[in-house]
């Protein structure tokens, strides 16, 4: 083991993390609110709309997240570049920033997963609570904000939680595509000197701090969406 | 118009199912109706179509004056006719995220726009005449099945409707808790506010309601003051149904 590797290069990773991070957020900000709007659509059986949906979702389930990386990194630019010239605008693809792309790709994934955890959490949720809601004179976006997102919400939590951590892992698929995340900055300062274990562990210890970490603030929540479950207390 | 309710040859059918067959009903300002009637007659959906949780397909529900025609309706006469009723769940359905007090300031808050602390106020004086004072920071799963349903009435009677719809407010109740909703009820009806209840207590319907109504297959069979139905109805079906539901047999 080679502990000077490790006291010179943790600093360096270390610092990688608000890139892994910024990734993470934006991604999954973004995407779970495209899930939820895709949960509702799918719910209301909107026509062309949630059978295009169901598609989408099917698909980013079934395909490999870095395959989904990859078509975001070689094949939008050249979509965006033909749209460009279409509307005889010249744009540079070159001055997109790769983690954009991988925003991109995990934002969709992370759209078309929580959209299921979403639709079941949703779905679980007592038709009775809308009537009532709708009884007293609610409108249907005040009775999903007000009454069935509250209680959806408490029961997706710990899938969300789950989504949450794997994303975080998932992260390091950018490194694919060139993006100075926790993975990246830890292979290319291991290469020199053939420092892969060392490597590997501060990355393995780096992730698992992260996903202790985050897992403890769903975990918190968690019980603070459930109070109104039975035996909460009072 | 003299009538609090009016309702007007309603239809509806699920799919092929024909569920109610050209209902026409007035009822007056103070009037306490009670419905009767076997199990799929649709009572409840007579109710609900009442509010639109279910749209009938033909036919108008008409409220104090506001009159919404089944056929073209829009979602803003769609409010403001649930804004003139209120409805009283055979499953409670209290919000399940809030407490008790929520529950009840909810649809002043949010629906009428009431300061906070007013809205609190009228809560808590209201939950304290149907006896849940001490349980306004509660939430729903904690409580009994008759005292969410007592809350329910004041989540309903709360938003001053013109008239409350009552679905079998007690049939999901342990028999010992009947008791205190029925009684609570009573004391609503007394202050005069007009109210249509779909049960199968009759003693409760002799002592409290103004008319009964017995219907059956979709329609109203027959209707009249309680001594004049319950005791000496007119129509065969409803006197099968009668002896069927108090056990023993009228005619006898
Ligand atoms: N949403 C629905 N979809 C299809 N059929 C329905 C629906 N709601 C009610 N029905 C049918 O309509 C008929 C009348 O139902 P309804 O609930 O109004 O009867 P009810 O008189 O309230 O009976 P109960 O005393 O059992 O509550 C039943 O046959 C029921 O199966
Ligand atoms: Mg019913």
């Amino acid at each position: 083991m080679d502990f000077g590797f490790i006291m010179e290069a943790f600093p360096q990773i270390a610092a990688a993390i608000p890139v892994t991070l910024l990734m993470v957020f934006v991604s999954a900000g973004i995407g779970w609110v495209l899930g939820l709007a895709a949960a509702l659509v799918r719910k209301n059986r909107t026509p062309v709309l949630s059978q295009i949906l169901a598609v989408f979702v099917s698909f980013m389930r079934s395909v490999p997240s870095v395959i989904v990386l990859y078509i975001a990194y070689y094949v939008m630019p050249a979509v965006i570049y033909a749209y460009g010239q279409n509307i005889g605008w010249a744009i540079d693809i070159n001055a997109v920033p790769p983690i954009a792309y991988a925003i991109f790709a995990l934002t969709l994934s992370q759209a078309a997963y929580s959209s299921e955890v979403f639709r079941a959490a949703i779905a679980a949720v007592d038709e009775g609570q809308t009537e009532a809601a709708y009884s007293v004179g609610m409108t249907r976006a005040q009775a999903l904000f007000r009454i069935v997102f509250p209680q959806a919400f408490a029961t997706a939590m710990p899938n969300l939680g789950g989504l949450f951590v794997g994303l975080i892992k998932e992260t390091s698929l950018a490194y694919y595509v060139g993006v100075y995340e926790i993975t990246a900055v830890a292979n290319l300062l291991s290469i020199p000197k053939l420092n892969f274990i060392e490597a590997y562990i501060m990355t393995t210890v780096v992730y698992e701090i992260l996903s202790f970490l985050f897992n403890k603030c769903f975990r918190a929540g968690e019980s603070r969406l459930k109070r109104f479950r039975a035996n909460a207390a009072g | 118009m003299d009538y609090m309710v009016k309702l007007e040859n309603i239809q509806k059918s699920f799919g092929d199912n024909h569920i109610l067959k050209g209902v026409e009903l007035n009822i007056k300002k103070g009037e306490v109706v009670v419905i009767l009637g076997p199990s799929g007659s649709g009572k409840t959906t007579l109710l609900r179509t009442i509010n639109f949780l279910d749209a009938a397909d033909e036919g108008s529900v008409c409220v104090n004056d506001f009159k919404v025609d089944a056929k073209k309706h829009n979602k803003a006469q769609v409010i403001e006719l649930r804004r003139k009723t209120a409805m009283v769940f055979q499953n409670y359905n209290l919000f399940a995220n809030k407490t008790i007090l929520e529950n009840v300031m909810e649809g002043l808050v949010t629906v009428k726009k009431f300061k906070k602390s007013d809205a609190e106020e009228m809560s808590r004086r209201i939950l304290a005449k149907v006896g849940l004072s001490e349980r306004c920071d509660f939430y729903p799963a904690q409580l009994s099945g008759g005292q969410q349903q007592r809350a329910g009435i004041a989540r309903a009677l709360i938003l001053d409707p013109d008239v409350i719809l009552f679905d079998e407010p007690t049939s999901a109740l342990d028999p010992e808790l009947v008791g205190e909703v029925l009684s609570t009820i009573k004391n609503v009806a007394q202050t005069g506010i007009t109210m249509i209840v779909v049960t199968h207590e009759i003693a409760f319907a002799r002592e409290v309601a103004t008319r009964v109504i017995f219907m059956e297959g979709g329609k109203v069979v027959e209707q009249g003051p309680p001594e004049a139905l319950l005791v000496h109805p007119k129509e065969p079906r409803t006197q099968q149904f009668l002896s069927r539901i108090t056990g023993i047999s009228e005619s006898a």
